[in-house]
């Protein structure tokens, strides 16, 4: 049965001529999880927003949003708040209320539902969504994953028709984003709730989705099947497809493109034998010693808090990128903030470039020396346009490896993700550092952006620099790192090149190397699988 | 719920109730002497508060004005903590000027109950919530007048300091001797000169440096989210 | 009976307001050595330990009120001794030692109300009041800390990009002023979309249901009146003089055979708190001490 019908929807933000959305149609059947992609910039946020009532951007509209049948912009709040529910971005600036159970209360509460039968939905939702232990807790003491599952939770216990995520994962860990995405995928079928998500990294919703809507430059490229958007796009580097269907469009396979891993694995043991095995392992390039070394590095935050870095040892050499990966509370940020001095390590020692890092004194450690950004890249803005912003950290915007001038008058809180952090890294780049920190830079970047912060990461290191990332992208730490480390409980698990590293994990893995463990070796992003593809040939057909 | 429908009434007894209620517990308690007026002004001011609210829930500001509001209180109690200034007064200034003379006195008046949420609640309570409320409601009612011009702004922002220090003071010379006297009042208003006159130069200069980004922090939010 | 801290928190503000009132406008010192003792001991068993300072102050508060109160008032005819031309009455020092010990009681009570007053408690009393009101209470004690930890990680970024430095106490001001300035920034721009997220879920100026875990038991209803209608007693009968005292000129009992009844009934409410709390922990210890 039709839930929602699109019907030509046109929009131009208020002050510019250009169409962020030009003649959008599509219908969406009861209980179908329709997955929606595009680049950055393809007006996918705009769509999401525009069939939610109250979200609608200020602006010229045209064409009509129907839900069973009538139009919403006809909807009393109350109706609209109960159809249509819609979860945003990031965790923190969703939640009104300071306690769990009065967030989940603040719908119905305006809604008017009496206090009994709020106590009821209330307390069913808190069960089936798991929060039921955190239920009394205060907001600010919750993790990003579980505040992301309360907003979820909160807008579903006013049993919406249709859930609408605009990017719910970007902010979030690994598995705190495949916890969220099982518990949508859960309502969806369980409750057979109509779910539209737009997400960048489609390889965990696609394989869930039974259709996929492409946008490109505003208008509908794609609606049908999920497979079959996977197949058609897979190609085009911008829409991000899932690893398996980009090794099958670049193969140049034909028949059932694949869209998660196990599908990628039997596509490439079938068509492609495996005579060559793996490509050649990184060669060691170093000259010089370690730019930053943490050696039996000992910190807690409290005397009695257990440590959160315990005997870390850690080296990274100028030339090299070095990626830290590893779960939540593992030590990675802590690291980060030990080495530009945030942080009083007790025990141990942390030298920076070759020197103690209590040598440097009054400010000698910031200049040219090393700078970190941090995960969030807005603390780093406090003036009103990027050009004054770059003017007090004394920047010349000619000088950067990367362009900026477009942005210049703009304020940095109107900035998109890439380009925040783009202005953040100019900043940061101002100091000279010898030695460059990134916390979780790719944090809600597409793959337009993280294509720039590759080249601009290889650029510095080949100039002599030692830039040292703490990621949870795996997919980026393969293609970018010359030397991965895996921390966990506050020290090295282990340390070694990309290839060996991926290839020897067998959870904590990219897409990739999951696909060819035990066929291929140490093949973990998508070029080590096409590359080694190509070597051994194409089986014979029926072979 | 408190809802008072007669509007008439409602502005009638919000002005009667700080200007002329007020004022004339004081001066019957320096008439008079003696601990009952202690808790007649805790209970006038409790109701004054409570009237004040009537009118703030009344107020039809849609949902984002309610949350810079709240955004307002919530800086109000954060920079308590600041070293040197004290952006009680000034915020709950801006918060009047920009939001309208309801939500000014929520953000003075809550300010004051959240801060005494963290600092510890007491009989001033009520005191503390109508003087910052006041503030609030003082200058959302002077609004255009002092919105464009500085140095107005600083003249308020002192004035309301030194109001606040005033009122303040009576309260402690209510409790701490049990009688108000002309006397002891002006003791304690010598004793906390050093800090009343240190008040008032911070709430200028925090004024001074931090009005303007305020309107064009606030202006930019309404250009750019249409409010 | 059920403890003020578990009650519905009407009748916990009912009672604490009640007790305070009654020690504020009735100074005998019949009665206001158990409100002190009362409330302290209300006081330390909600708050343990970590109500050391309290003690401290309240201490200090009755000895420098006792100290400083002949200095300012001369009245009284017992002079003890004279002091740059001026009488120090023995009836000044008890009269400030009464108004520290008010004083500190008022503290005490009020010291565990702000202990019994969770914020879900405070809401509660608001939200039944207004719930808009109630709804900004809630808000901005989720921005608070919020606020505090982005004023912290803003501090950090600046230092680890070199731009923020700790000087002499203008420019760490100045430094703290700028960081403020961009919280104020951030918190609008964040506001908005919460703001967003509320009328997303159905928000709108019109009326709304307040829901709070907290029923009003027949519990509730006792405290409630025990406490209004002990209160409203002996603050009419003080002020009609059957029960009081005077200090100025001279320290005397006023008014008639039934002061004890009066003093005692006070005492009641006073202890009962913290009487009915150590009934409950002795409960605890003697359900543990069976299993």
């Amino acid at each position: 049965m039709e839930i929602l019908d699109i019907k030509n929807l046109s929009f131009s933000y208020a002050g510019c001529e250009e169409k962020a959305l030009d003649g959008v149609s599509f219908t969406v059947n009861e209980g179908e999880f329709v997955a929606l992609c595009g680049e950055t910039g393809s007006g996918k946020s705009t769509l999401l927003k525009l069939l939610k009532r109250e979200l609608r951007p200020n602006g010229k509209l045209e064409g009509a949003v129907l839900l069973g049948g009538e139009d919403i912009s006809s909807f009393t709040p109350a109706r609209s708040a109960r159809e249509v529910g819609f979860v945003m971005q990031h965790p923190e600036q969703q939640i009104v209320c300071d306690k769990v159970w009065h967030e989940l209360a603040f719908g119905l509460e305006n809604l008017r539902v009496p206090e009994q039968e709020i106590r009821r939905r209330v307390a069913e939702t808190a069960c089936y969504f798991g929060l039921d232990g955190i239920f009394k807790q205060n907001v600010s003491s919750l993790s990003g994953g579980q505040k992301q599952l309360l907003n979820l939770a909160s807008v579903c216990v006013m049993q919406p028709r249709v859930l609408i995520l605009d990017e719910p994962t970007s902010q979030l860990d690994p598995i705190a984003a495949s916890q969220f995405i099982a518990t949508v995928r859960r309502m969806n079928r369980e409750l057979s709730m109509t779910v539209i998500i737009c997400e960048h990294r489609l390889e965990e919703v696609l394989p869930l989705a039974d259709k996929a809507l492409v946008l490109k430059n505003g208008k509908a490229a794609f609606y049908g099947p999920a497979r079959e958007a996977a197949a058609r796009f897979a190609a085009d580097e911008k829409c991000d497809m899932p690893a398996a269907s980009r090794v099958f469009a670049r193969t140049g396979g034909d028949g059932e493109c694949p869209v998660d891993a196990l599908e990628g694995k039997k596509y490439v043991t079938q068509n492609f034998s495996n005579r060559v095995r793996s490509l050649g392992r990184e060669e060691n390039k170093r000259s010089s010693g370690p730019a930053l070394e943490f050696s039996h590095v000992f910190f807690r935050y409290e005397k009695n808090a257990p440590d959160a870095l315990f005997d870390l040892e850690l080296k990274a050499y100028p030339g090299e990128h070095t990626c830290i990966l590893g779960g939540n509370g593992s030590g990675k940020t802590t690291a980060l903030c030990a080495a530009v001095g945030l942080r009083r390590i007790y025990d141990g020692k942390i030298k920076i470039l070759g020197k103690n890092i209590d040598t440097y004194r009054n400010g000698a450690l910031y200049r040219n020396c090393v700078a970190m950004l941090p995960q969030d890249v807005q603390t780093a803005f406090l003036r009103m346009t990027v050009r004054e912003e770059l003017k007090d950290s004394g920047c010349a915007p000619e000088s950067l490896p990367f362009d900026v001038s477009h942005l210049l008058e703009r304020h940095p809180y109107d900035l998109s993700g890439g380009e925040m952090q783009l202005v953040a890294l100019a900043k940061a780049l101002a100091t000279k550092p010898k030695i460059l920190l990134l916390d979780e830079p790719t944090k809600g970047l597409d793959s337009g952006f993280k294509q720039i912060l590759k080249r601009i990461i290889k650029e510095l290191c080949d100039s002599g620099a030692a830039v040292v990332t703490v990621t949870h992208d795996v997919e980026f730490a393969a293609e970018s790192a010359d030397m991965c480390v895996l921390l966990f409980g506050g020290s090295a698990a282990a340390c070694s090149g990309p290839r060996e590293f991926f290839g020897g994990n067998a959870y904590y893995a990219t897409t990739c190397a999951r696909m060819t463990r035990g066929y291929f070796e140490n093949a973990v992003t998508a070029d080590d699988v096409c590359a080694l593809c190509e070597a051994n040939g194409k089986k014979e057909a029926g072979v | 719920m408190i809802v008072l429908k007669n509007a008439k009434a409602r502005t009638a007894i919000r002005f009667i109730v700080p200007l002329a209620l007020f004022p004339a517990v004081a001066a019957a308690s320096a008439i008079a002497g003696g601990r009952a007026y202690v808790a007649g002004a805790s209970v006038c001011a409790l109701l004054a508060v409570l009237v004040f609210l009537a009118g703030f829930e009344q107020k039809k500001i849609g949902s984002r004005r309610l949350i810079i509001t709240t955004v307002f209180v919530a800086l109000s109690v954060a920079g308590r903590f600041l070293p040197l200034f004290k952006p009680v007064t000034a915020l709950t200034m801006i918060a009047g000027i920009y939001l309208g003379r309801e939500s000014g006195f929520a953000a003075g008046a809550f300010s004051a109950l959240i801060s005494d949420f963290y600092f510890g609640f007491g009989p001033w309570t009520p005191f503390q919530m109508l003087t910052w409320g006041l503030i609030g409601y003082i200058a959302g009612a002077l609004g255009e007048k002092l919105k464009n011009s500085t140095p107005r702004q600083i003249v308020f922002g002192v004035i309301s300091g030194l109001m606040f220090s005033a009122l303040m003071d009576v309260w402690a010379t209510l409790d701490f001797t049990g009688g108000f006297t002309a006397q002891t009042y002006l003791a304690a208003l010598v004793n906390s000169l050093p800090f009343t006159a240190l008040y008032a130069v911070s709430n200028a200069v925090f004024i001074l440096l931090m009005s303007r980004p305020f309107g064009e922090k606030l202006t930019r939010i309404k250009i750019k989210y249409g409010i | 009976m059920r403890t003020l801290e578990r009650s519905n928190p009407f009748a916990s503000l009912v009672c604490i307001v009640c007790v305070t009132l009654t020690a504020a406008l009735c100074q005998y010192p019949g009665m206001l050595i158990p409100a002190l003792l009362g409330g302290a001991a209300f006081y330390s068993l909600l708050a343990g330990r970590s109500g050391k300072r309290t003690h401290i102050l309240c201490a200090l508060l009755v000895v420098v009120s006792a100290l400083v109160n002949p200095i300012f008032s001369h009245n009284g005819i017992t002079v003890l001794f004279v002091l740059n031309d001026r009488p120090v009455t023995l009836e000044a020092v008890c009269v400030g030692l009464m108004n520290g010990m008010t004083l500190a009681a008022v503290i005490y009570y009020f010291g565990a109300l702000t202990r019994i007053m969770t914020s879900d408690k405070l809401l509660y009393v608001f939200g039944k009041v207004s719930p808009k009101s109630a709804l900004l209470i809630s808000g901005a004690l989720r921005f608070v800390p919020l606020l505090g930890a982005k004023s912290r990680r803003i501090e950090e970024t600046q230092t680890a990009l070199g731009l923020y430095r700790k000087g002499n106490m203008i420019s760490g001001a100045k430094n703290k002023l700028k960081v403020f300035s961009a919280l104020t920034s951030w918190a609008l721009e964040n506001g908005i979309i919460t703001a967003d997220s509320m009328a997303a879920r159905g928000y709108s100026d019109g009326r709304r249901t307040y829901f709070a875990p907290y029923p009003f038991r027949a519990c509730d209803a006792v405290w409630i009146a025990v406490y209004s209608v002990s209160a409203a007693v002996l603050i009419t009968f003080s002020a009609i003089g059957t029960y009081g005292f005077t200090y100025y000129p001279q320290m005397v009992r006023t008014g008639g055979a039934y002061s004890a009844a009066f003093y005692a009934l006070y005492a009641a409410i006073c202890f009962l708190p913290a009487a009915v709390q150590l009934k409950e922990a002795a409960r605890w210890k003697y359900l543990i001490s069976k299993t």
